[in-house]
């Protein structure tokens, strides 16, 4: 019998399992089909999420495209350092801002819409810790002067980058989350594992539904086009499993649970949300075509070649560059900071010049 | 062009090594351009026989500090002779000491403050960029790097007391500096002495790092004589070099002074 016509016959064969993932090469393999919208080499790409973010802005910047950095260390520090700090590490000193409600509180708290009651964490050591970036600096800050001083200048860096960027390329990490009880402030850690002190009484465990998240990017959408109407979004999801679940349930059924609301919500979004994207990192890193390739020893972590496989895609389709080659990872070179380098060199001429002689008074 | 005319005639003067210092001496000073104020006081009080110096910076004992293989570094073998001498009872450091003034004696042209947590309350630049302290005093540490391990290596190397003289502080007076500018007369026409309570701060944190190491290498860390300072804890005018960071001959005396006492076993004040 004669098939008859139907949908399928005419479908590219992105449409099909076979040939574009099966009997694909799996490094060829390219799960985009169409984007929204693309970057111009002029375009500020601004970068922030998961810890899988990280990768964003090195690629990007070896790519030749103008990754947004608006919080830099001061040159005093070097790369190695100021990388210890968070400097550079996304576009603003923010960390990781792991689910989208985090994303929308950074907006409402750079600009003084939301002030969390549970604001600072005072240590034992005397040190004082910022909840909502609780590992920004190892050993916290040294007085509340310095974490008030450096906060209001994390927010002005915060709002510059805001309403500079042309795009943001946002990747959802969780659901799972701890909130305050006393105003829902969202924190990237459980309070008490890097800094501040668990209290039943005030942190509250919640696990972000599909809703949920996309009431907040949309959210975020809208209050970020009133101080950037311009602004465009890319979602992605962070192919990193949960290192751990308070949901009580199995970490790996968490993982998939928390996948699958994440991806679900940024697919929401890009459908409804005009200027949003949703671009896949996670199928290109967890998808079964890599078998497990694509992840390191501890099942977590993405290698270099799994990021460069997801990178090169971006890069393709939204600034149509070909990258054949991974990117070395960024070498930190020596503080090349020309002021510093220059008082050094005099201080020690100043130095030797002293040693010479004798040039106190009497 | 005077002053680089006149840096060129000592360096060719003294090119030739300098004698060994006395092996007689029960004190041996070792460092840098600090030792200078030292030396001075030194030839001016009668102390000169008590006390040997060694100036790092003397072609005698460039490469104090010998990096090989896979073990530790290790002290020159000039140096460790002279540290090793039997006649010694304290050695005295004055390594370094001026890694704060890289980071601050001129105006940064991207400028920055910092809190000090013992002085929150010390003035801050307006509009300057705040940087984190642990910062500022990873820069310095890292800066101060071969200083340190010269130190620790130096600790090693004998059993007799051994003790770290803090580096002067900063001199309060802009003015002071605009006209005794020295070898960074161009840059300061250019930057801009910085503002006395950066150099101060940076002082102290630099002093903080070097306090630290010292405690961890067992080298007592004698604080700059209180004599020597203002209400702000700065640099008194007889303290001032003529150039924007040593002490006088007279700070350098005091200094001596604490040396001696530590010699002798008195307590420093």
């Amino acid at each position: 019998m004669k098939p008859r016509a139907h949908p399928y016959q005419s479908l590219p064969d992105s449409a099909f399992w076979r040939q574009s993932v099966a009997e694909t090469q799996a490094s060829d393999v390219d799960p985009v089909v169409a984007t929204p919208f693309t970057l111009a080499r002029e375009d500020r790409v601004a970068a922030a999420g998961s810890c899988f973010a990280q990768h964003i802005g090195r690629y990007l910047s070896n790519a030749g495209l103008r990754y947004l950095v608006t919080e830099e260390a001061h040159p005093l520090a070097d790369p190695a350092t100021a990388h210890e700090f968070g400097y550079g590490v996304y576009t603003a000193r923010f960390g990781n801002l792991y689910t989208a409600r985090q994303l929308r509180q950074l907006l409402t708290r750079a600009y003084g819409t939301f002030r969390p009651r549970d604001d600072v964490w005072r240590e034992a050591d005397g040190t004082f810790v910022d909840p909502f970036r609780p590992r920004i600096q190892a050993k916290g800050f040294a007085t509340l002067a310095e974490y008030e001083a450096d906060r209001a200048q994390h927010f002005a860096c915060v709002r510059r980058a805001f309403e500079e960027l042309d795009v943001l390329v946002f990747t959802l990490g969780l659901t799972e989350c701890w909130v305050s009880r006393e105003d829902g402030a969202a924190y990237p850690l459980c309070p008490g594992v890097a800094g501040g002190a668990f209290d039943p009484e005030r942190h509250a465990f919640h696990n972000f539904t599909v809703d949920e998240i996309v009431a907040d990017l949309t959210e975020f959408v809208t209050d970020l086009r009133r101080v950037n109407p311009r602004a465009r979004l890319i979602l992605t999801v962070s192919p990193v499993p949960l290192i751990a679940t308070a949901s009580e349930r199995h970490v790996l059924a968490a993982t998939t649970y928390s996948k699958s609301v994440l991806r679900v919500a940024a697919e929401t979004v890009s459908r409804t949300v005009e200027g949003t994207a949703y671009f896949p990192a996670y199928e290109i890193v967890s998808g079964n075509y890599t078998r497990g390739r694509y992840f390191a020893s501890d099942l977590r972590s993405v290698t270099e070649d799994g990021v460069q496989h997801v990178m090169s895609v971006f890069l393709r389709h939204y600034a149509g560059i070909d990258i054949r080659r991974p990117s070395a990872p960024e070498k930190p070179a020596r503080g090349g900071d020309r002021t510093l380098e220059e008082m050094e060199r005099l201080v020690e001429v100043q130095c030797e010049e002293e040693a010479l002689g004798s040039n106190g008074r009497s | 062009m005077a002053h680089l005319k006149d840096l060129v005639r000592r360096h060719v003067l003294r090119r030739e090594p300098s004698p060994r210092p006395d092996p007689r001496a029960p004190i041996l000073a070792i460092g840098t351009s600090h030792l200078a104020a030292l030396e001075g006081a030194a030839r001016q009080n009668g102390a000169a026989p008590r006390i040997a110096f060694v100036q790092l910076r003397d072609a005698r004992y460039r490469g104090a500090l010998v990096r090989a293989g896979d073990g530790g570094p290790s002290l020159s073998w000039r140096l460790a002779e002279d540290v090793g001498e039997r006649s010694r009872e304290l050695i005295v450091s004055l390594i370094g000491g001026n890694k704060h003034n890289i980071l601050g004696l001129l105006n940064h042209p991207r400028p920055f403050d910092f809190v000090l947590p013992e002085e929150p309350d010390l003035p801050f630049t307006p509009g300057a960029e705040c940087v984190p302290v642990e910062l500022v005093a990873d820069s310095l540490a890292k800066r101060a790097v071969n200083e340190l391990d010269l130190l620790r290596t130096l600790r090693k190397a004998t059993k007799v007391p051994m003790i770290h003289m803090e580096s002067p502080p900063p001199n309060p007076s802009v003015d002071h500096i605009l006209r005794h500018p020295g070898v960074f007369k161009d840059r300061i026409d250019e930057l801009g002495v910085a503002p006395a309570h950066l150099r101060y701060k940076l002082w102290r944190v630099h002093s903080s790092v070097v306090r630290a190491a010292c405690a961890e290498a067992g080298i007592r860390f004698v604080p700059a004589p209180r004599e020597s300072q203002d209400t702000r804890s700065m640099l008194l005018e007889a303290a001032w070099a003529d150039d924007p960071t040593h002490g006088s001959t007279w700070y350098g005396a005091l200094v001596l002074k604490q040396i001696l006492d530590a010699a002798d076993g008195r307590k420093t004040p």
